[in-house]
């Protein structure tokens, strides 16, 4: 009895949060001007359509490059940052964590509205860079978070057997935490990626006239609504399961390699 | 791959966690190619001792030299010592082979060259059939063959093993003291090695220091240390060993208290004073009666031999080990035996 009322919520919740997916993917499927649900006929036009138009096109390099600038800088910062909270003690260590993981708990309205008037007086506004950065200070809290998690099961001997045996400090971190480290990395560099590249609210503030992926999303709803916005959805939403898809295969592998390694705080 | 061993000096190490002491007045001197045994309980600072040479742990008083040169200062990867952990600590990452090439890799050996000799140090541990293999595809004991072969592949002059045997089981364990002494003679490197279990110590080492609370009480041959111990902890942790008081001595006479008056020669004893002695050396008479009459309260077979506990009148207990033939049987519970010791056997405590 309780097996049954546990799968049909277990339907229920699946389903709703697919719901959106399920309607999506046929919107996006038409063949006519506007978003229909059922479609009257298929084609992948929208898709096409996608990568003819030139703004669309542009926005999603601006948002890639973007995206990867910020996820490369959250995962070096937050790396080095993660490396610091767990392995030393000082006294500032508790509010220096809070620090890192606030982007994540502050609301990006005012995010939005703090970096707006900095970025104003710097005149950073439209500029690629800064808000690179930006997005990397709002992806740096899940590479914070998963990295010091991991870091904490890592059995230090044997980065200690790493430097009996001749390895520098850095050459020891190198060949032994890092590794250890990779699926974490690749995870947090996931969702930092995505953390970049949906980001729309702080990049409506401070972005000026760069429009990334999201910006066009919102410039086309404001304005006319053509079915190219699911297709684009609908896109994104496979890149993003691929991603978690190759992270898991690492992150399984990974735990194969240590599970005969008893964890040990040294 | 020989490698004369150097000479290690303790000197006065001293090492605090906080308010606690794990290292005090820490002295010790270790022969070049000598296989020395830290013995003791846990957390008596056996392991502090280890890193402190290792680098692993900044002391706070004394020095240590390696070939009289302060090592101290030194960085860990700077001093060139090979060590073996408890937990292996392999390179969860990297083959069997690339395991034991990382050393040379990290002092620049040429790609060829590490290679070969990293398969010279797989076929002193006998696994050169498992070089492709990961570490977390190796058996236990395997693995300790592994960081074996990695940590003496750059022949360093000093070797540290803590406990290195200590998650494998009895045989297993038998089995690798052997060969972790025969490995020893081929590279000739000082060893110092770490255990807490006495009978590996006496195995292994040329010498052993037994350590409490962060010192070394005595240092010596397994054969000093399990002959004439010093202090009544070194009795107690080396074989066991019974501890009694001397009560009086008199002219052919010597009063053991608990025990009674005993025939022989006491002056080599002080009364009031402890000694010390084996198990072994007690011997029973079953069934007969004599001047020394004791039951017995417990009995551990251990196939060759049996430790009987021999509970005297006034209820002191005293342990014997009785060496057995085939078919003896093992005595009962709360029989009475007759028991006695040659006096010349007590060795004299210092406290
Ligand atoms: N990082 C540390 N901080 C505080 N105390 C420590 C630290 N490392 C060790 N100690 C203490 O120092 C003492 C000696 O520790 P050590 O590890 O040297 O013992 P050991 O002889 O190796 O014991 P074992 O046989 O259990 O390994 C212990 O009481 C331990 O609690
Ligand atoms: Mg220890």
């Amino acid at each position: 009895m309780t097996r049954i009322v546990l799968l049909v919520y277990f339907v229920l919740v699946t389903g709703f949060l697919l719901l959106p997916l399920i309607f999506l993917l046929p919107i996006s499927l038409t063949n006519s001007q506007f978003l229909e649900f059922p479609p009257k006929s298929l084609s992948l036009r929208w898709y096409r359509e996608f990568f003819i138009d030139q703004s669309w096109v542009d926005a999603t390099l601006v948002s890639l490059k973007i995206g990867f600038g910020a996820t490369a800088i959250s995962l070096l910062l937050g790396t080095l940052a993660s490396v610091a909270l767990v392995r030393s003690n000082f006294r500032l260590k508790g509010i220096l964590t809070a620090i890192f993981i606030a982007p994540l708990i502050i609301p990006s309205v005012v995010i939005a509205l703090a970096l707006y008037i900095v970025f104003l007086r710097w005149r950073l506004v439209n500029n690629i860079y800064a808000l690179t950065i930006a997005h990397a200070m709002i992806a740096m809290p899940y590479v914070v978070m998963i990295i010091t998690g991991s870091l904490r099961r890592f059995d230090m001997t044997i980065e200690r057997a790493a430097r009996i045996l001749g390895a520098t400090p850095v050459r020891a971190f190198i060949h032994t935490t890092l590794p250890f480290l990779t699926p974490a990395l690749f995870a947090s560099g996931i969702l930092a990626f995505f953390a970049s590249f949906d980001e729309l609210i702080i990049t409506l503030f401070i972005s000026g006239g760069l429009q990334t992926l999201p910006v066009r999303i919102w410039n086309d709803l404001s304005l006319k609504l053509d079915p190219t916005v699911p297709a684009v959805a609908v896109m994104l939403t496979l890149v993003s399961i691929l991603g978690m898809t190759v992270g898991e295969i690492a992150r399984r592998r990974n735990e194969r390699r240590y599970q005969s390694n008893p964890i040990s705080e040294a | 791959m020989t490698s004369a061993g150097a000479t290690i000096d303790f000197k006065n190490v001293r090492k605090t966690y906080g308010k606690f002491v794990a290292l005090e007045d820490f002295s010790m001197r270790v022969e070049g190619g000598e296989f020395m045994t830290l013995l003791g309980a846990s957390g008596s600072g056996k392991t502090t001792a280890l890193n402190s040479l290792a680098g692993f742990v900044d002391i706070d008083g004394g020095e240590i030299l390696i070939d009289g040169v302060p090592i101290t200062k030194l960085p860990t990867e700077k001093r060139d010592i090979g060590m073996v952990f408890q937990n292996y600590s392999l390179f969860p990452h990297r083959s069997v082979i690339r395991n034991i090439s990382f050393p040379l890799e990290m002092r620049g050996v040429a790609r060829d060259e590490a290679r070969r000799r990293s398969f010279k140090a797989l076929e002193m541990v006998r696994l050169d059939s498992l070089a492709n293999r990961m570490p977390h595809e190796l058996s236990g004991g395997q693995k300790q063959r592994v960081a074996f072969a990695r940590a003496v592949v750059f022949e360093p002059r000093v070797l540290l093993m803590d406990e290195p045997l200590g998650a494998l089981d009895l045989k297993l364990r038998e089995t690798l003291q052997l060969e972790i002494k025969e490995y020893q003679r081929q590279i000739g490197c000082t060893v110092i090695y770490v255990t807490h279990d006495q009978s590996e110590a006496l195995t292994l080492s040329d010498r052993m220091a037994v350590m409490d609370k962060g010192r070394v009480l005595q240092i010596g041959t397994p054969e000093q240390l399990y002959d004439r111990p010093q202090s009544r902890f070194v009795a107690g942790f080396v074989g066991s060993n019974n501890i009694l008081k001397v009560q009086s001595v008199e002219e052919g006479f010597m009063t053991l208290e608990g025990l009674g008056r005993f025939k022989g020669d006491g002056r080599h004893l002080i009364p009031g004073g402890f000694v010390s002695i084996r198990p072994e050396l007690i011997t029973i008479r079953h069934g007969g009666s004599g001047a020394h009459m004791a039951h017995l309260s417990e009995a551990v077979f251990f196939g060759n031999s049996v430790r009987y506990i021999l509970r005297a009148a006034d209820s002191k207990e005293i342990s014997a080990i009785e060496h057995r033939r085939p078919g003896q049987d093992v005595l009962p519970l709360g029989t009475a035996v007759a028991f006695d010791l040659d006096t010349s056997d007590l060795v004299p405590l210092l406290d």
